[in-house]
Parts: C-alpha cells; structure tokens; sequence
C-alpha cells in the first residue's frame, strides 16, 4: 500500500487522517486504504512523479524535505504531488550518468545523455514526470562547462537534481517542466532586485525565505499543463 | 570595493548561476572560493562545486591551486565539478589530469576524457588508448576511441 505521504493527500505538519478524509467525501467510519486509493482528492489537479535515485542529495533532510516542501507550494494552487514509485537506479550502467551532461539545458533541446537517462522509466505512465536524483547535473554548452543545481526536460517529462540542491530545487525544476519561466524583473543575472518571496526566482532559490508563492498566472499555467491531471472530483 | 563572501554565495546560489557573469567578480573572489573547496561548507554544500567551477572561470594562477585540492576531495561530486572545470580553463592542468583520469568513479573520468578533447595536450595517447581497451566502463572505452585520434602523442 503506498504510503499516506507518497499519496500526496497529506500535506503541513497539520494534516490529519480525519480531516483530509472529510475533504474527499469520505464515508465514515472509514478505511484509510479506501482514502487512499481514491482519485487525487483532496486537490482538484495532480502531479504524478517518479522518483528514480542515483545519488542522494546532501540536504539535511534530503529528498523528504524536497518533496514536502514542493507538496506545500502545489498545494496553494490546488495540486497535489503524488509519489507514485521510488526507485534506486544503481550499477555501472548509471556510472556515466551520475554526471549528468544536460547539453545547453534549454527549452526544447535535451541531451544524448538527458534521453539515456530517461529511458529507464519503470513503470512511467503518460503524462506522468520523473525526477533523477544525481551526483552532478552539468552545462556543456559553451561558454563552458557549468555545475548547476538541476534541470527540467518538458519534451521528456523529465528533470535531474544534482546532490547539491537546495530545499527547493525539485518544486523549483519541476515548475519548469509545467511550462513555469523564471520570472521577469528581478534584473539577473546581476539579482540586484531579486525576489526571494517566488519559487520561480531566477536567481538564488538558497535565498527563499519562509515558503515561497507561486502567482495566479503561473497557477493557470501548471493547472494546465499535461501534467497536471484533474481529479475525479473536478471532472465529474 | 574587496569582494565579499556574500557575493560570491549570492551568484553561487542560483539554480543556474551564470558563471560567465560571476567571474567579473575577479581574482578577489578566489579566496572565498578556495574556502567554500575547503570546508566544503557545513551549512550549504552546494557550494563546493560550484565554487570549483567558477574558479575555473575566473581562470587565474590561483584558479588551478582551488582545482588541485577539489581534484583531491573525498566527495565525488567534488571531483567531478573539477575534472569538468579542466575544460574551462586557457592553460590544461596536466597534473589534475593525470590524477582524475585514474578516478574511480566513470563520470570523473568522462569530464577528464572531455576536457582532453578540448585542450588536445600532449602526453596523454597512451593513457586515452589503454582507456579505450581496457577501462571497466563501456561508454568511457567508446570515449576514449573518439579522443585517441585528437590527442597528440
């Protein structure tokens, strides 16, 4: 059975069984494998994601923190992040690919590298993202090689997170991949006016302060992505 | 104005730093950055990596002590953001080189196998063709075969 976390039904320290429970409708008294197993509620949208690990990341908290905290962020836009398989990916046909060469990281371009990493997609259904946790996710595209935190691949559902992300580096990339841009006016990269208030600063999410917004027109945005499935509840 | 650590961190702490744009905070920035390599920082390793790689973009005398000691780190991702940086640099570290090319890790050795193909110094075809035959990783061996012929004896 997956777990109440993973479910992605639960978010904040404050959630209870009971509670999130009456926000699906739920009969009670009532089985918590049948909360479970009911379609994406309470949200009326859902993110479902892989999480596939090469390497752990060095966070004090690691990929847990990761995902709750994205779970917090989605949730003001009425998504929720279900986890639907976990994944270690280990042998030495990974060794390569533990330093990922993400090639320009650009919008529309994947990597030689990016696509052989994706391939292993165990159990990936459509529409559904990926996130590869690896040691070293790398720029080549000149004007050199360049260490970065992550990468998003929207053509391939896909994003990689280096070991030396930050608490936000999974909500942040995989915003990206839900069509998210970073956002205008914070004049980088120089970030003299950054806003550090935003998921999708383009500049340092390290410097995200209490739990970062996503804005209503980037709402609309991953509410439509194709990864963003509606609940049961919002079709019918 | 001397360089602070803060504004290293604060380009550092990008997502996506642009390493271009950071190295115009010049050599008085090298000393932060030899310290985020050393202490690895406790607090926020990211920086490490980063650091290594923006040294290699600033790309001066002191960029190449900063690569020696990541190149030495118990921390692969250490290494491997130093055998990368190699490629950055106008002037190769053979000595780097040399160590990283018998790295443990096959990722390490991909960087170093591409820093090769860029830099195309001398003195390493025997060790790029007994690569191409003998490394334990298939895609390295096929790596080495392309930079066999572009490096010179």
């Amino acid at each position: 059975m997956k777990s109440l976390l993973d479910s992605g039904k639960f978010v904040g320290p404050g959630a209870s069984v009971k509670q999130v429970g009456r926000q699906c409708d739920m009969p009670f008294p009532m089985k918590v494998s049948d909360l479970l197993n009911k379609a994406e509620c309470p949200f009326s949208r859902c993110d479902r994601i892989h999480i596939k690990v090469l390497t752990n990341p060095n966070l004090s908290g690691g990929i847990t923190l990761m995902l709750s905290n994205m779970r917090r962020v989605y949730a003001t836009a009425d998504i929720g992040i279900e986890v639907v398989s976990r994944e270690v990916l280990a042998g030495p046909q990974f060794a390569t690919l533990n330093s990922l060469d993400v090639g320009g990281c650009t919008t529309g371009a994947v990597s030689p590298e990016q696509t052989q990493l994706s391939a292993n997609r165990n159990g990936v259904g459509d529409n559904e993202l990926v996130a590869y946790f690896v040691s070293n996710v790398v720029k080549t595209i000149p004007p050199g090689t360049q260490q970065l935190n992550g990468c998003a691949s929207v053509s391939l559902g896909m994003v990689a997170v280096a070991q030396i992300a930050s608490q936000w580096t999974l909500a942040h990339e995989i915003g990206h991949t839900l069509d998210l841009q970073h956002i205008t006016g914070e004049n980088a990269p120089a970030c003299t006016t950054q806003d550090p208030t935003r998921l999708m600063t383009g500049c340092s999410t390290s410097n995200i302060t209490g739990f970062p917004t996503v804005v209503q027109s980037e709402i609309d945005t991953m509410r439509a992505s194709k990864f963003t499935r509606a609940s049961q509840r919002e079709v019918s | 104005m001397p360089v602070t650590l803060e504004q290293v961190i604060e380009q550092l702490g990008k997502e996506e730093p642009d390493y271009e744009f950071a190295a115009r905070l010049g050599t008085d920035a090298l000393p932060h950055l030899l310290r985020l390599v050393q202490e690895t920082d406790r607090q926020n390793p990211g920086y490490a990596a980063k650091a290594a790689c923006l040294a290699s973009f600033i790309d001066a005398d002191e960029s190449a002590a900063i690569l020696r000691i990541a190149a030495r780190s118990p921390d692969p991702a250490l290494r491997a953001s130093a055998a990368a940086s190699l490629a950055n640099l106008k002037r190769f570290l053979p000595d780097v080189a040399s160590s990283l090319i018998k790295d443990e890790d096959a990722g390490i050795r991909k960087w170093v196998l591409n820093a090769l193909s860029i830099h195309i110094p001398s003195g390493f075809k025997a060790d790029v063709e007994e690569m191409s035959r003998t490394d334990p990783d298939v895609k390295i061996r096929q790596l080495a075969k392309q930079v066999t012929d572009r490096i010179k004896n």
